[in-house]
């Protein structure tokens, strides 16, 4: 079916793309404003984690709103899968899950150089962040079994339309977040002297931007695609 | 076969002429500066002219304060920024500083009189005190009292030359403006009241640091430069003052951005002020431009000392004009000499007789001649002779001067030119002949290289015609001949290949999985970072991140593949699902360890310093068993050993190379054996021979045994090779850097292992079966490199190993055994790849002759993987040649990659001939 502007699920990518852009330009304009760059890598004093925490709670509310639509369309299996989203097992699973990945992105940076001991607290949050752009929305949406089912398994078949659309938006997100937090160290060796060379800000700040391109990726491909059809249709 | 080896010729022949490229590209950058090098003793004053006796002058002032202000560029100097030291100067002078403009350097000039030029620097890194003659070790002989203030520069070059002396703690830290200068301006009033020392080196930091930081617009350098002139005012006002000269200048400028070290107008000419008590000249206008490197022949005949021997300047004639016309005379004279003789040296007898100056010197010395018998006879002294002499004693010094400092310094942009041109082409003819697969040598016969020596001369002529080159001799014209003769060879041959591709008109479709992509980016990224000095100084974290970073990827791709294999579309139930992936984990756990591993070893080297500490040799002494434990272990598991009886020898000569680091004292030991270090190596090496040639019998008699198809003799003779290389790698390699030589295995398999699961279905006859593992090879051998403690600065070359086992200084072996160790990572893990391939088609026996081509195909690709960025490694060069990081750290970086190449013959060589003598059996 042809991508069209008044469609439920362009309508639901765009209000999508548009809390993650908000999100990053919110985060940004906070680090601006705080003109104290030390503070991004504390747990407590920097408010970068519960903003994005938030903006993944809402995509995934955002989601979950527009699947009422579907519903009626919805098959036997479907069904079941939704019902057991917030049993105890799938919880329990969902928090292992979102540990394991923190623990796994930590390990990551300190095998790729960051300080062990002196820098502990720093890798905490990166790992938090980058698990928060990449797993979390997922395990939010589909619970810790689906979570893995998507990561790792061809497509199941007890996804829906609309959670569908936003486990192909989270993607964006989460390579983005990646690429980001690995390119961010680009300016770790450059001798410019600067504070906000300091270990965790340039990967934090490169997760966001990176974060933010993979949106605008996103979102030029899909305004592209409308505005194609779009055109097109007027020709005619 | 016989493809192959005209391949094999084809690669050797580009090799040697990359080398040979790269070699007329680096002499052509760093001219090699003979006559810096013979550390000439100074000639005495010269004792008469042609049998007229001559007196030198005695010195006037009997105190001398040298005030140095860093970055102090011509135009601070002026009515506005320092008004007591302008209108009170007796001579303002403009001094034009060589490149590169950073103090080091500029000081050497400033007390030698000569300039450094690239390879001095870079033969001398290392060496703190780098001077051998100057001003201060002259002052030092005199036993004059010497008193200094200031920045720490001049301590590391004369750290015991000066009697008194206050350093900055820090010289590089930028962000102090105030505190240094106030304490230098302490120190002056000190020695004002002391007042027992002949000479006073001032040397404030300030301005700079404010330029460094705020810029050449700062609202601070008025202020600091009044700071300035209020010291000269201090000075000028001091008790002694009549007996005292006061020379005021700047090391180097200041860019109008801030900084300093290119070569722009700003940082080019600073101020030379000489402030006196009653000086006649007060207040002229005219600001004359002289050297940098005239301050220092000028320094010594004020000081009536002996010229330093290095110094190529001229004396500066408004500083000497409180000496009688005599002693004037004497000292141009005494110059002039000096810079003949240098001309001489330099030059040649022959170039010197016929040109210009010589004829200057005999018109000098002749008016200088009768000058003084006029006085002597006379008693008069005739003014119009004297200028006659002094006009052409002092022409004739700038002519040699500026000669001679041309010779040091300048890039000779022929070479460079033609040095570029010649590796450029050679980059892209293998490039051109890697891509088409057709034959890659076209013209033969002795005509075509007959008319092509005799178009190279042509060029030859018609460049020297136009002073393109400035070379002569024999040896440098066959060398370019040469050289010109292989890039029109080359370049006909490109223009061919480039001709069929366009016939045949069929394009080029690469399709590559997604992981050699990968890899490739990361090679690319690396060529990369070789843009910027810093990442070049961390060279070793780019390898490890970009390394380790392709090694998770790889891994998490894997486990990902192994978990879309079982189709768990099925089973909805979370559990089984839980079950499975942590099933894959635990079979991931190998790779886990050995990339947690990774993690460790990139800090090792900075670990390195505790280690080997007295009180650390315990924990050193457990890092080394368990080196050569892992080992065993690796030759165990890799079954780079047949039989167990090996294993046990190697086993031995494992705990002799304990032994010999026990008996050396690094590491603990349960005997007292410090004398037998000889008799343990000779073991060792028989142990190593004993276990060569028990290995090659139980292959041969494997071999008679059972039927087996050639690749297996021929893996098996690798194997021994490369067990070999190893264990000769342990005894090299610093006791805590032993674990590196068998984890770099076990890391070399895991990756073979991950790439082979990619490969299973995919690529299976194409040539780039192992292409993702090539790259690997050389992710990981690099890692390693670093790993080892390697960098890019000539301070952390390891020269121990080259002694091991050593009575006297033999070149040769010591190159080779400080090669193997510094490249051992690259020699084991390419070698290791040829090992795997061979075995690989052992265990296949399918393709029977493809290893072989498999085989070349590699040895191509990882030689252009180290042409390519090489080749864009010099002209980046060629590029930053006015860098501030020139010397420091592009040109050690230079010679590095050069040498990368030429170790890369070497692999070469030592790879095919070993495939051509064990292929005959």
């Amino acid at each position: 079916m042809a991508p069209k502007f008044d469609q439920q699920k362009t309508k639901h990518q765009l209000f999508h793309l548009s809390i993650s852009l908000a999100t990053v330009l919110i985060c940004m304009t906070y680090l601006q404003f705080q003109q104290n760059w030390t503070n991004v890598g504390s747990i407590w004093k920097s408010l970068v984690v519960p903003i994005v925490f938030t903006s993944e709670l809402l995509k995934v509310l955002l989601a979950r709103y527009y699947s009422h639509s579907d519903d009626n369309s919805l098959t036997q299996k479907q069904r079941q899968k939704r019902a057991s989203y917030f049993s105890i097992r799938e919880i329990c699973g969902g928090l292992l899950l979102q540990f394991l990945c923190t623990v796994l992105y930590a390990f990551i940076c300190i095998i790729l150089g960051a300080p062990v001991l002196q820098n502990y607290e720093q890798t905490f949050v990166l790992a938090l962040l980058l698990a928060l752009e990449t797993t979390t929305p997922t395990v939010l949406l589909l619970g810790g079994g689906g979570a893995l089912q998507v990561c790792f398994c061809e497509k199941p078949d007890f996804i829906t339309k609309s959670e569908n659309t936003a486990l192909e938006l989270f993607k964006y997100n989460a390579i983005g977040a990646i690429m980001g937090a690995w390119a961010g160290s680009v300016v770790a060796p450059l001798d410019w002297d600067r504070d906000w060379q300091a270990y965790p800000i340039p990967n934090v700040v490169g997760a966001l931007l990176g974060c933010a391109l993979g949106n605008i990726y996103a979102c030029s491909r899909i305004l592209y695609a409308t505005a194609n059809v779009f055109l097109n249709r007027k020709r005619y | 076969m016989e493809k192959s080896s005209t391949i094999r010729y084809f690669l050797m022949w580009m090799i040697v002429t990359f080398i040979f490229g790269a070699s007329i590209f680096l002499t052509g950058f760093f001219p090699i500066n003979n006559y810096a090098l013979d550390h000439a003793v100074a000639e005495n004053q010269p004792k008469d002219l042609d049998g007229l006796s001559l007196t030198p002058p005695t010195q006037i002032y009997a105190q001398t304060i040298l005030m140095l202000v860093d970055a102090l560029r011509f135009d601070f100097a002026s009515q506005s920024g320092m008004e007591f030291s302008y209108n009170n100067s007796c001579n303002r002078l403009k001094l034009r500083v060589n490149i590169p403009t950073v103090t080091m350097p500029r000081l050497k000039s400033l007390t030698t009189g000569t300039i450094s030029n690239f390879i001095d620097i870079v033969l001398n890194i290392g060496h703190v005190e780098q001077l051998a003659d100057s001003l201060m070790h002259r002052l030092q002989v005199r036993n004059e009292i010497t008193v200094f203030a200031g920045d720490r520069t001049w301590i590391s070059l004369f750290p015991k030359q000066f009697t008194r002396f206050t350093a900055n703690s820090d010289s590089f830290y930028v962000n102090d403006f105030y505190e240094g200068d106030k304490n230098v301006t302490e120190v002056l009033t000190k020695e004002l009241q002391n007042d027992d020392w002949m000479l006073l080196v001032l040397h404030y930091l300030g301005l700079d640091h404010i330029g460094h930081v705020e810029g050449s617009d700062s609202s601070k350098i008025p202020i600091k430069l009044k700071e300035m002139d209020d010291v000269v005012l201090k000075l000028y006002k001091a008790k002694h003052f009549h007996r005292q000269l006061l020379i005021l200048t700047g090391d180097h400028g200041m860019r109008d951005g801030g900084g300093h070290g290119g070569s722009t107008a700003g940082e080019l000419y600073v101020p030379l002020f000489v402030l006196k008590e009653n000086c006649t000249t007060k207040g002229s206008s005219k600001a004359n431009e002289y050297n940098q490197i005239d301050v220092a022949p000028t320094l010594a005949i004020l000081w009536s000392m002996e010229i330093p021997p290095m110094s190529i300047g001229c004396l500066i004639p408004e500083l000497l004009h409180e000496f009688s016309l005599e002693d004037q005379l004497f000292a141009y004279y005494y110059n002039a000499l000096h810079l003949m003789q240098k001309a001489n040296n330099k030059f040649g007898q022959d170039y010197v007789n016929n040109n210009a100056f010589s004829k200057w010197f005999i018109t000098a010395k002749s008016a200088h001649k009768q000058f003084l018998l006029e006085k002597r006879n006379n008693n008069f002294e005739n003014a119009f002779i004297f200028e006659d002499s002094k006009i052409h004693y002092i022409r004739l010094a700038r002519e040699i001067s500026n000669q001679l400092s041309d010779s040091l310094v300048q890039f000779d942009y022929g070479l460079i030119t033609l040095g570029l041109a010649l590796t450029t082409i050679v980059v892209l003819n293998a490039l051109l002949a890697f891509c088409s697969a057709t034959d890659r040598v076209f013209i033969h016969g002795k005509g075509a290289f007959l008319s092509l020596l005799a178009f190279a001369a042509c060029i030859n002529k018609w460049c020297h015609y136009h002073g393109y080159f400035t070379t002569t001799g024999t040896m440098s014209t066959v060398v370019i001949l040469l050289a010109i003769m292989a890039s029109v060879y080359m370049l006909i041959n490109i223009a061919n290949l480039l001709l069929r591709r366009m016939l045949a008109s069929n394009n080029l479709q690469i399709s590559l999985p997604n992981q050699i992509w990968m890899l490739l980016s990361c090679l690319l990224i690396h060529t990369l970072t070789l843009a910027s000095s810093s990442f070049i100084e961390n060279e070793n974290k780019t390898w490890h991140y970009l390394g380790a970073s392709a090694l998770i990827l790889l891994c998490v791709q894997s486990f990902q593949k192994e978990l879309l294999s079982y189709k768990l579309d099925a089973c909805i139930n979370g559990v089984a699902l839980y079950k499975v992936l942590l099933r894959n984990l635990q079979k991931l756990q190998t790779s886990f360890l050995i990339i947690g591993g990774l993690g460790i070893l990139h800090r090792l080297d900075g670990a390195s310093s505790y280690l080997t500490q007295e009180a650390t040799k315990t924990w050193l002494s457990c890092i080394f068993v368990a080196g050569l434990l892992l080992y065993v272990l690796c030759l165990r598991k890799h079954k780079l050993v047949q039989t167990r009886k090996e294993l046990v020898i190697y086993l031995i000569a494992a705990m002799l190379i304990y032994c010999y680091r026990a008996s050396k004292g690094v590491v603990s030991s349960v005997f007292d054996t410090n004398c037998c270090a000889k008799i343990v190596l000779h073991i060792f090496w028989m142990v190593v021979i004993i276990a060569a040639c028990i290995s090659t019998v139980i292959l041969y008699t494997k071999r008679r045994l059972s039927y087996q198809i050639q690749h297996t003799l021929l893996a098996g003779c690798f194997k021994i090779l490369l067990t070999l290389l190893l264990t000769i790698c342990l005894l090299l390699h610093k006791p805590h850097n032993v674990c590196l030589v068998a984890y770099l295995i076990y890391t070399l398999s895991l990756c073979y292992e991950l790439c082979g699961k990619f490969e299973k279905n995919t690529l299976r006859t194409s040539n780039y079966k192992y292409l993702s593992k090539l790259l690997c090879t050389i992710l990981v051998g690099n890692m390693f490199y670093f790993y080892q403690g390697n960098s890019n600065s000539f301070a952390t070359i390891d020269l121990n190993p080259g002694y091991i086992g050593q009575t006297s200084y033999n070149p040769i072996i010591v190159g080779i055994l400080v090669t193997l160790n510094m490249y051992s990572a690259q020699f084991i893990a390419f070698l290791y790849l040829i090992t795997h391939i061979l075995q690989e088609s052992d265990n296949n026996k399918t393709h029977d002759l493809s290893a072989n081509e498999h085989i070349d195909f590699i040895i191509y690709f990882y030689t252009l993987s180290i042409f390519v960025p090489v080749l864009i490694y010099l002209w980046l060069l060629l590029f930053f040649r006015y860098h501030l990081f020139i010397y420091s750290v592009f040109a050690p970086k230079a010679l590095y990659e050069f040498y990368r190449v030429i170790v890369l013959f070497f692999t070469y060589l030592m790879t095919t001939i070993s495939l051509y003598i064990f292929d005959q059996k």
